[in-house]
């Protein structure tokens, strides 16, 4: 019985050996080939002096030999710290310093893109490349030791597991997400964690070796997750989405029916393009019988034109913060997406091995009919915040209801009702948290990047609700001269925050609204916001 | 002398696009991005912002962008944005 999530490989490719672990479409990898390239990347980070707990960093587009880095990695012992590859290199090292990376896998291009801002202190010692080392630059952790190449890794190293014994509380991977204060935090997950939540997906979504399972989610993102090891498990047939696919709509249309994919798996925002300029009727998708979707909600008239147009597969709703993995789901019934309905599908009940419960503000279990605040209690519940036992204590917290033994419940921040049926309802936030296309935005970051900029007076960023991607962002800044544009601040902003955090719209004022008690006005700003928003409205 | 009968090759002005492209979606200036980087390999063009260069296309530059033309052999450079504009004002 597996306990380390790298063992669900090893078993299937003792299984399957010679069937297709990632379809990457220009290249792919066996099981066999996945298992034999993760263990030699497995011994360069232990012979390079990967301990047991350490972190290595990924900043790598999708691929199939990113998938071995990610399980090489865990063979080493070590936890992956997947790295957006798109993001600006002054987040990324933000990022691979603040968990102290030891090793970081990555390719030249990326390497080059990265070097400036890692000539600051750092604990790399190793940097492994998925390509041949050409142009790199120095970096000046290692001491001169140049970066080693795979090709030169699988030319040296045993194809054999190096086989490091762990243990399930040790940690598997470190995802980052936006953090209300300014700067990103890292939800540490165990194998543990992870593995309860991948061994209920597996079976209650039933995938087996002959599934074909899309892999649309970024690797730093953590839907990530159940495409990556719940395919593992089964021995199936990881499909990753290439880039020149995934913007597409009418490509993505073709891809999936092409690819024979069984089981999609990406957030709402994805399915609405395809719903909306797709042409889904154009194709075949007899073999597809799971969407499941998650990371925000899906308005219910476009999941109804989409089961209206794949009518034979079956649709899931999960729902969980990245700190719990998924603690909740919904099969999407018939009647759900019946014409008359407005709101969307719920969150549903909790998934096996997971208790989920609403408290209302003095801490009561809410009873049917009522909203109150979720929490989870479950062994997904991550092991904190990297470095900021604070933002940990904060949120993972002793259960009132049990003072017998140390028992810990997640709080998550989502405002829910509890339905008759004992199902749960998503209502809002408690906080300032939006999301964006899945993406988790806290609106205090951005504004804490454009206060970095000695032109900025005052900042205010809120956001505008949209039905397809979540939420539009507009910043409202006033400037301390004269000579400030919004273009520079636009740089400036993407320089340091994710892609998706940027403002589409940064207006400059000479004075930001205030309430009667001298607050800035986030209403006004808001109901502002929203008539830019309808005249510029997609 | 002959009459010039010959319409003139459609004037595609790609400046107001690369403009846009660069303050609003790469937010970056000229530096490592001509008219043939390949803007979906550099993470310029995806998803989000796709939907938004279309909708400047199609207000700024009286062009219908159809379902059919959103794919990467019309928006992976800025040379290829150019003509497939250049194509569709030719059979406008």
């Amino acid at each position: 019985m597996a306990f380390l999530l790298h063992q669900l490989l090893t078993e299937s490719a003792k299984r399957n050996p010679d069937g297709i672990a990632v379809d990457g479409g220009e290249s792919t990898l066996t099981y066999s080939q996945l298992d034999a390239l993760s263990n030699q990347i497995a011994h360069q980070l232990r012979a390079d002096g990967v301990c047991n707990g350490d972190r290595v960093g990924v900043f790598l587009p999708k691929s199939p030999q990113t998938v071995a880095a990610l399980l090489g990695i865990l063979k080493a012992g070590a936890a992956y710290v997947p790295v957006d590859p798109h993001s600006p290199s002054s987040r990324a090292s933000y990022v691979l310093g603040n968990c102290s990376v030891r090793a970081l896998i990555t390719s030249s291009s990326q390497l080059r893109k990265l070097a400036p801002d890692l000539s600051a202190p750092s604990e790399i010692q190793s940097i492994l490349l998925t390509d041949e080392a050409a142009d790199v630059p120095a970096v000046a952790s290692l001491a001169g030791t140049a970066p080693v190449s795979l090709a030169k890794i699988v030319a040296t190293h045993p194809p054999t597991n190096p086989a490091i014994p762990l243990i399930e509380n040790d940690l598997a991977y470190i995802l980052y997400t936006s953090g209300s204060t300014g700067q990103p935090k890292g939800v540490m997950i165990s194998h543990l964690n992870s593995l309860t939540f991948v061994n209920w997906a597996h079976g209650e979504y039933g995938i087996t070796q002959q599934d074909r399972v899309s892999s649309h989610a970024p690797f730093h993102f953590d839907l990530s997750i159940l495409d990556l090891f719940c395919t593992l498990k089964a021995g199936g047939t990881i499909c990753l989405v290439p880039n020149d696919v995934a913007a597409f709509p009418v490509r993505l249309a073709q891809w999936i029916s092409d690819k024979a994919i069984t089981v999609w798996y990406s957030v709402p925002s994805a399915l609405i393009q395809l719903v909306e300029h797709g042409h889904l009727e154009r194709h075949n998708y007899d073999r597809l019988r799971w969407i499941l979707f998650a990371g925000e909600v899906f308005p219910i008239k476009y999941l109804r034109r989409l089961v209206e147009q794949i009518p034979h597969a079956t649709y899931s709703n999960l729902y969980g913060p990245t700190e719990t993995n998924v603690c909740s789901y919904y099969h999407v019934q018939a009647s759900d997406v019946a014409p008359e309905r407005t709101e969307p599908v719920p969150i549903g009940k909790a998934c096996a091995n997971t208790e989920v419960f609403a408290l209302d503000e003095q801490g009561r279990v809410v009873p049917p009919g009522q909203e109150g605040e979720l929490y989870v209690r479950c062994s997904t519940v991550m092991k904190g915040y990297w470095g900021r036992p604070d933002a940990t204590a904060a949120t993972v917290l002793p259960n009132p209801l049990n003072r017998a033994y140390a028992d810990v419940m997640y709080r998550t921040g989502d405002i829910v009702k509890l339905m008759p049926s004992g199902d749960y309802q998503y209502i809002g936030r408690r906080d300032k948290m939006v999301k964006s296309r899945g993406y988790r935005i806290e609106l205090g970051e951005i504004e804490t990047a454009l206060y970095a900029h000695p032109g900025v007076k005052e900042a205010a960023v809120v956001a505008v609700p949209d039905e397809r991607i979540g939420a539009r962002l507009i910043a409202y800044v006033v400037p301390g001269g004269s000579t400030l544009t919004q273009s520079e601040l636009m740089k400036f902003c993407s320089e340091r925050v994710l892609r998706y955090m940027v403002p589409e719209k940064i207006e400059l004022c000479s004075q930001l609204p205030r309430t009667s008690t001298g607050k800035i006005d986030k209403t006004t700003l808001e109901n502002e916001s929203k008539l830019y928003a309808e005249r510029t409205a997609n | 002398m002959k009459a010039n009968f010959m319409p003139s090759e459609p004037q595609i002005d790609l400046s107001s696009i690369k403009n846009f492209i660069r303050t609003e979606l790469i937010y970056d200036d000229e530096k490592d991005f001509d008219d043939n980087t390949n803007l979906i390999e550099r993470g310029i063009v995806d998803s989000m912002s796709l939907v938004r260069l279309i909708s400047f296309i199609e207000e700024n530059c009286d062009i219908q962008v159809q379902d059919e033309d959103i794919v990467p052999e019309n928006f992976s450079s800025l040379n290829k944005i150019a003509s497939f504009m250049a194509g569709r004002r030719k059979h406008a």
